[in-house]
């Protein structure tokens, strides 16, 4: 387990690599650099511009500016007055080291704050998920054993409607249906991470039922689809036959023979559904108002803060690498091969 | 069962028929033989009739200009001279649903075709040659994918802020991998049959083995992969649109119908319920050609 855990740690490597590679690329493509921003500043006179210039190593190749970003420059001494003598130790620590600039709006680091709102998102992606994930592999197998019967219809209507109803239309109906014409929900809105006052669970509860019955919808739909194609395959298989023909009670082969081997390529689905539930948390939080990333990252981009924009990308990638490890190792786990090998 | 079926007496006309064609025509007969694809067929050619032909049609008829603005017709509900209202500057919103549909179906058709000619040649480069070509592919890929990617549409529409034409290339570069790999794929397998090695040995440069050889094998997975991706980057485009992030105003798209309603549900759902039903509906009849081409034209599946 160790073993398996460590090897697709270092699989990762690569992927990260060529993470960093995209986000630097979309550095240099941005308009402007840090300091260009301090153009707005009566007292920026065009020598110190070019002083700050040098002291974050914006005056280096690409290259050099490419391993600036990713380790920082605190290592090197800077000649910041260009007189020729190194004076000034460098500041930037590096991606490596969690320093994603400062944001353009905020004026504060980019890592802060991203962090202090993914609690937020978790709130709605979390439950989202666990929503997703029970009730969508229930539906999914039971689908198939009603194969063709009228739930399986019903199921597959259902899943072809998540997949096809836009969920920002959807979150406006419930809007309207729920909190306009019935009056049971709040509107939108809770409250902002920067506001203070603690908040309760219970307190919070209704503003978060119809941001998660969105977010769920879209994702059981295809979940719904990958279950039922995989237990149907399963059944198909010549030791679910075996099992039946010698004579074992039809929740025993279920249980022992066919659950079991359906749900191991779910597992696999974990990652690649936590990175669409991150991007369907960007669009469903703007619409609810809820202070999580997806929202700040709209407001990000809306106000072209161009340093705080890239940052999402990059812990975007990171949230889906941890993902993608869980769902492997959850697979070690169903799957006593994978754990072999 | 079409196999079965076509080996009856009935069908020996296709004897005389070469095989390619022959593989055609039985993909054309089951989709015949479809009737939810073919609604959904004649669904995706009524809109875009609608979407082409309709707005000229409709302005002359009620005597309507999409673009006239006017205070006083602000937020009408349905009657007979704006069957559905208008919206917040007093604009029809018929005909703006249906410009509208002009430019989302244009980014979702010129946007999947893109996405697809670049997975394609990509996949098939990856798939035939193998080596160090199919490592870097491989690895750009699994890093394209590990970004959420909602977030690098953000970034990228940020830095470049889209016209529809933009936003056709970015959404094409950034969504071309899972068809590449569909291709690769198909392409790793399709290269050890034996008429590429015939071919090989006839002496077929690498150029004319990819395109005249492999290629045509690929159409069929190629057809099908077009028309699901037409149908998500309808979903995309309106997503992307609505956030503000894709399409600007004053030019209609479905998404960006759906900001303004957004901001002012109280005035009038019938300004929310329609775009909605508009993106569904479209993606629904995509998704549903989609599925049906699959069937056809891969009756191993079945």
């Amino acid at each position: 387990m160790y073993l398996l855990v460590m090897r697709r740690l270092v699989v990762a490597i690569p992927t990260l690599f060529g993470i960093t590679i995209i986000s630097y690329l979309l550095v240099l493509a941005a308009p402007g650099d840090p300091v260009s921003m301090l153009a707005f500043n009566p007292r920026a006179t065009p020598e110190g511009m070019e002083q700050q210039r040098r002291l974050l190593g914006l005056d280096q190749p690409p290259l050099t500016q490419y391993l600036y970003w990713l380790i920082g420059n605190d290592f090197t001494q800077i000649d910041v007055d260009a007189d020729g003598t190194p004076d000034v130790q460098g500041v930037r620590r590096g991606l490596l080291r969690g320093d994603l600039g400062e944001s353009l709006t905020y004026k504060r680091p980019v890592l802060d704050l991203i962090v202090e709102r993914i609690p937020a998102t978790l709130r709605i992606t979390l439950p989202s998920f666990l929503i997703v994930y029970g009730l969508g592999t229930l539906i999914g197998l039971l689908s198939a054993v009603n194969h063709n019967g009228w739930f399986d219809q019903t199921a597959r209507l259902l899943s072809v409607l998540g997949t096809v109803v836009p969920s920002f239309w959807l979150a406006l109906i419930l809007i309207i249906v729920f909190s306009v014409q019935l009056g049971w929900l709040p509107l939108t809105g809770m409250r902002d991470v920067t506001s203070s006052g603690e908040i309760s669970l219970l307190e919070m509860l209704p503003y978060m039922v119809l941001p998660i019955v969105v977010l769920s919808f879209g994702g059981i739909a295809s979940l719904i689809r990958y279950v039922r194609a995989s237990a149907l395959e399963v059944i198909g298989q010549d030791y679910v036959r075996t099992a039946h023909s010698k004579g074992l009670r039809n929740q025993t082969v279920w249980g022992r023979h066919v659950i079991r081997n359906a749900l191991m390529p779910v597992a696999t689905f974990i990652g690649p559904s936590l990175s669409g539930m991150l991007s369907g948390a960007v669009i469903i939080e703007t619409i609810f108002s809820w202070p999580g990333m997806g929202r700040l990252s709209i407001q990000a981009a809306l106000a072209r803060d161009y340093p705080l924009v890239m940052g999402f990308v990059l812990v975007g990638a990171v949230l889906y690498i941890i993902g993608l490890l869980i769902s492997d190792i959850l697979y070690g786990f169903l799957d006593p091969r994978v754990r072999l090998t | 069962m079409a196999n079965i079926s076509s080996l009856s007496p009935s069908y020996q006309g296709d004897k005389h028929v070469p095989l390619r064609n022959l593989f055609w025509r039985r993909a054309v007969r089951r989709v015949l033989r479809d009737r939810l694809t073919l609604m959904a067929l004649f669904g995706v050619i009524v809109l875009v009739l609608l979407c082409v032909i309709g707005p000229p049609i409709l302005e002359q008829a009620l005597n309507i200009n999409p673009n006239r603005t006017a205070v006083t017709d602000r937020y009408l509900p349905p009657n007979p001279a704006h069957p559905l209202g208008t919206d917040s500057v007093g604009r029809d919103q018929l005909v703006r649903l249906l410009y509208g549909g002009r430019v989302s179906l244009a980014i979702a058709t010129v946007g999947s075709l893109l996405t697809i000619s670049i997975g394609v040649l990509s996949g098939l480069a990856a798939g035939y040659y193998g080596g160090w070509v199919d490592a870097v592919l491989r690895w750009i890929i699994s890093t394209l994918e590990s970004i959420p990617v909602f977030f690098l549409l953000i970034v990228v529409t940020t830095i470049w802020s889209p016209s529809p034409e933009t936003l056709v290339v970015l959404v094409a570069f950034l969504g071309w991998s899972a068809t590449a790999r569909l291709v690769r794929g198909e392409v790793l397998s399709l290269r050890e049959r034996d008429f590429v090695l015939a071919a090989r040995a006839l002496g077929a440069p690498n150029w004319r083995i990819m395109l005249t050889h492999l290629l045509p094998n690929l159409f069929p997975i190629i057809i099908v992969a077009l028309t699901i991706n037409a149908g998500s980057l309808i979903l995309v485009e309106s997503g992307l649109s609505f956030l503000g992030l894709g399409v600007q105003p004053p030019t209609p798209t479905w998404g960006n119908m759906l900001t303004d309603a957004r901001a002012n549900f109280y005035r009038g759902t019938y300004l929310i319920i329609w775009p909605g039903i508009m993106i569904a509906l479209t993606v629904l009849s995509f998704y549903l050609v989609g599925d049906g081409l699959r069937d056809a034209l891969d009756p191993r599946r079945q």
